[in-house]
């Protein structure tokens, strides 16, 4: 009853195969044997894909040739009930848009709405909002650098991450109410102001995260597998990347060293020192080191915008010798 | 640096106009013109990066009804953000725009939401379907005259329809909360929270308690 299996080596198949498809030749066409191009429907609803996105694609056995993305599942029309709506009333809409930073989405539509009606915001608010969006940027990082991995076969830097982010997520909760849909902007300013102690909270958090995400890292970055699966995969030109409009970490991992924050800051970021790490070789571990960099940079301003705040009036500031001390601690190893 | 490339450009093309705004300059370019306007302001002053592209429905009756907007950005020059702005040309049910994918290719979703959300016909353009509505659905949502509850149309499937006799219904909205209309219902009594304004910071809610602090 044995039977003898051969497998085939899909590694080599593939490689074969792409390097046919960047040298513009097909393999040759064996003698009397038909083949054909496949056409496949993926998604809307795919154990792969994060969201709803379907894609016709047609295949010519590993290699695809032509994919055509039907997107609008998800389309929610935000523009039109705009409309219909008073500018505060539109603020918890803004949440949905990207529900990974909704902090951060709360603040954009606020300043929008700010610039028209030529409004400005008193310091303290300005500083709260700068150090939130830091926060959401922080978690919503997590998630991507958590969930890419988890893609390529990485199961545990997802859990870090997500234990971080929980702990960002009950500091969320503490200061809006909310742990997701936060809703805190209002035209003008914020809903409410920090709770008592919080600035503190976030320090804290702030200084415990640095380690545990060089941990994190070290788990992903110089993995082979990791390597293997991203290292000179999916490369974007310089001219593609403009040609195509990319923006933030995309376009400078193409090597335009375009930063919104740093070419035109807030009047409250400014303040702050902001870094902009420019990735030179579009490779996808430069683009993850430097997301996590970044993400250490934001938690490195979110700690220093957390000690030098604003004070509100009738507030005591914070300035106390413990958290002086941290500072000195923290900013070492990240100062590349 | 952009009003700099904006004075060049008016100095290029007399027709163009300043535009009124609240942050960025911008500009008011001719319609036959915009192209070559657009190809003078990547070409001569660098500005690479076509950020968006967008229309502005000036609602039923108004001449122009609808403008084209162009969003630039120039990753060379740093902090450089002007705004194009073109009145469309033909008629209020198909008005028209020339296609700029030959300048960015990125354009091309850019004008087939375009198309789809307010039925701007790009001319030139390689592949104009809709983009987030389905193939063959009869309007173009963001148009001042479309409701926000929508219009019953056919299912995108015409043997499904056939089948379970089901339509795309429009969303029982009207009267509810946010929605204005006009002799019913206005938006503060729509949303009688509006009027609370216990939360202004001059003075304390009458409740007001301290908020119990968590410890970690």
């Amino acid at each position: 009853m044995a039977t003898e299996f051969s497998f085939p080596d899909s590694a080599a198949k593939t490689a074969a195969g792409r390097a046919a498809a960047s040298a513009g030749t097909r393999p040759e066409p064996v003698e009397g044997f038909q083949t054909e191009k496949m056409s496949l429907s993926m998604g809307p609803s795919h154990p792969s894909t994060h969201g709803v996105l379907r894609l016709q694609m047609e295949l010519d056995g590993e290699i695809l040739t032509k994919a055509d993305p039907v997107v609008g599942y998800l389309h929610r029309g935000d523009e039109k009930i705009a409309e219909n709506m008073t500018y505060n009333q539109f603020v918890p809409y803004t949440d949905r848009l990207d529900y990974l930073a909704p902090l951060a989405n709360n603040m954009a539509y606020a300043i929008a709405v700010e610039r028209l009606a030529k409004l400005e915001v008193p310091a303290r608010c300005q500083a709260i909002r700068v150090l939130t969006a830091e926060m959401a940027r922080v978690s919503a990082h997590l998630m991507g650098l958590g969930a890419f991995a988890l893609d390529v076969g990485a199961w545990s830097v997802l859990l870090y991450s997500l234990e971080e982010r929980e702990k960002l997520y009950k500091l969320f909760e503490e200061l809006t109410g909310a742990r997701f849909t936060t809703s805190y902007t209002r035209i003008g300013g914020v809903t409410r102001d920090v709770p008592e102690g919080w600035l503190g909270r976030v320090s804290a958090f702030c200084d415990q995260f640095l380690p545990i995400l060089e941990e994190t890292l070290n788990l992903l970055t110089r993995n082979k597998i990791f390597m293997d699966r991203t290292v000179g995969i999916g490369v974007i030109s310089k001219a593609d990347a403009l040609a195509y409009g990319l923006t933030g970490p995309n376009l400078r991992g193409s090597g335009v060293g375009l930063d919104l924050r740093k070419d035109k800051p807030s009047p409250a970021t400014s303040s702050m020192s902001s870094m902009c790490p420019s990735a030179p070789r579009a490779i996808a571990t430069t683009a993850i080191s430097s997301a996590a960099k970044r993400c250490a940079n934001r938690c490195a301003l979110s700690g220093r915008s957390s000690r030098n705040f604003p004070a509100a009036r009738g507030m005591r500031p914070m300035r106390n010798a413990s958290s002086r001390r941290r500072r000195k601690k923290s900013s070492a190893p990240w100062k590349s | 640096m952009s009003a700099e490339a904006l004075i060049a450009l008016k100095a290029k093309f007399p027709q163009a106009t300043d535009r009124a705004s609240a942050d960025h300059p911008a500009v008011n370019v001719p319609l036959g013109e915009v192209v070559a306007a657009l190809r003078y302001l990547r070409d001569e002053w660098a500005f690479d990066l076509l950020m968006d592209l967008t229309a502005i429905d000036w609602a039923e009756g108004a001449a122009p009804r609808f403008t084209v907007v162009y969003h630039l950005l120039s990753t060379t020059r740093t902090g450089s953000y002007v705004r194009v702005a073109a009145n469309c040309a033909g008629t209020d049910a198909e008005p028209t725009a020339p296609s700029v994918v030959s300048l960015w290719p990125g354009a091309n979703w850019h004008e087939r939401e375009c198309f789809d959300m307010f039925g701007l016909k790009f001319e030139g353009h390689p592949d104009l379907r809709r983009i987030l509505m389905w193939d063959g659905y009869p309007y173009h949502p963001l148009r001042k005259e479309f409701p926000l509850a929508g219009i019953e149309t056919d299912l995108p499937v015409a043997d499904i329809q056939e089948e379970t006799g089901t339509r795309v219904v429009a969303a029982p909205m009207m009267g509810g909360p946010f929605v204005a209309s006009p002799g019913e219902m206005n938006l503060t009594e729509a949303e009688p929270r509006a009027k609370d304004e216990s939360w202004a910071d001059r003075e304390n809610r009458p409740d007001q308690t301290p908020l119990r602090q968590v410890k970690d």
